[in-house]
């Protein structure tokens, strides 16, 4: 007897299910495969340095678990990390004042903004 | 009611999927005598920013997926034309044993880019078959359905 299309798909995707899952899961890289995707600081922009010295330490940031936070950026100074976007703008306040310092998520990419470019229309 | 659980990370709510062909090209390609493509394992992300559920180009383009109408699409970086597809997918628990979120004939639009962070955007299409409890404190979601 010949098989469906619903039998079908559901077959393939159970067989590929199997497989993947006797492999053991990788829940996160390990420390040596942190691959980064920053691009260089805009040219004249005003956290240039500080974006440097970011994407310098942010491998380090990530090693030492990290990842996802928020880290407080000002040249001259050591990086603090904090656990809110909140918190960093905070403290960039309360240490830095209105001079420029940058508060950037510890992250190997830049991640767009809620993936708001591909929303589709609801119209 | 089944239920997936995973860890709610840093960068979201990510789910591990699997994606693959839609029923009817299955079918066409078996009919022909042609070997089905492989499932592409992919980075799923709920997004209820999404309508409709949104795949990465380079996922399509390795299932060699056809593409369906074209739709306009409003984004915040302006108007830009999407295409439509139909593919399955299996939303699968991280170990062995758990249930699976599996759907056969699924409509989706191509994201305009490959982005870093996420292959496949499950959007209110599918948010709303399903319920989603999210406990932020202890970092985790459940998906029922």
């Amino acid at each position: 007897m010949s098989e469906d299309g619903t039998d079908l798909v559901w077959r393939v995707h159970q067989e590929a299910l199997e497989q993947l899952l006797q492999q053991p899961i990788q829940r996160t890289p390990p420390d040596d495969e942190v691959h980064l995707n920053l691009p260089p600081a805009e040219p004249g922009s005003p956290v240039a340095a500080e974006w440097e010295i970011f994407r310098q330490e942010v491998v380090r940031l990530i090693r030492e678990g990290n990842r996802g936070k928020f880290a407080l950026v000002k040249a001259g100074h050591p990086i603090t990390v904090w656990d809110s976007l909140r918190d960093a703008a905070q403290a960039a306040q309360l240490l830095y004042g209105e001079a420029p310092s940058m508060v950037q998520q510890i992250l190997p990419y830049l991640r767009p903004l809620s993936m708001e470019s591909y929303r589709p229309c609801r119209a | 009611m089944p239920r997936l659980t995973f860890p709610f990370a840093a960068d979201g709510l990510l789910v591990p999927a699997m994606v693959g062909l839609a029923t009817p090209a299955m079918q066409a390609l078996q009919a022909r005598g042609h070997p089905l493509p492989r499932l592409v394992r992919a980075k799923g992300m709920l997004d209820s920013g999404s309508t409709v559920t949104a795949v990465a180009p380079w996922v399509l383009a390795q299932l060699n997926a056809s593409p369906g109408a074209t739709a306009p699409t409003q984004t915040a970086s302006g108007n830009v034309v999407v295409r439509m597809y139909k593919i399955s997918f299996t939303i699968h628990p991280l170990v062995r044993g758990g249930p699976t979120l599996f759907r056969r004939d699924w409509s989706v639009t191509n994201l305009a880019k490959d982005p870093d962070d996420v292959d496949i955007l499950f959007g209110l299409d599918l948010l709303h078959q399903i319920v989603v409890t999210i406990d932020g404190p202890a970092q985790s979601f459940t998906m029922d359905f």
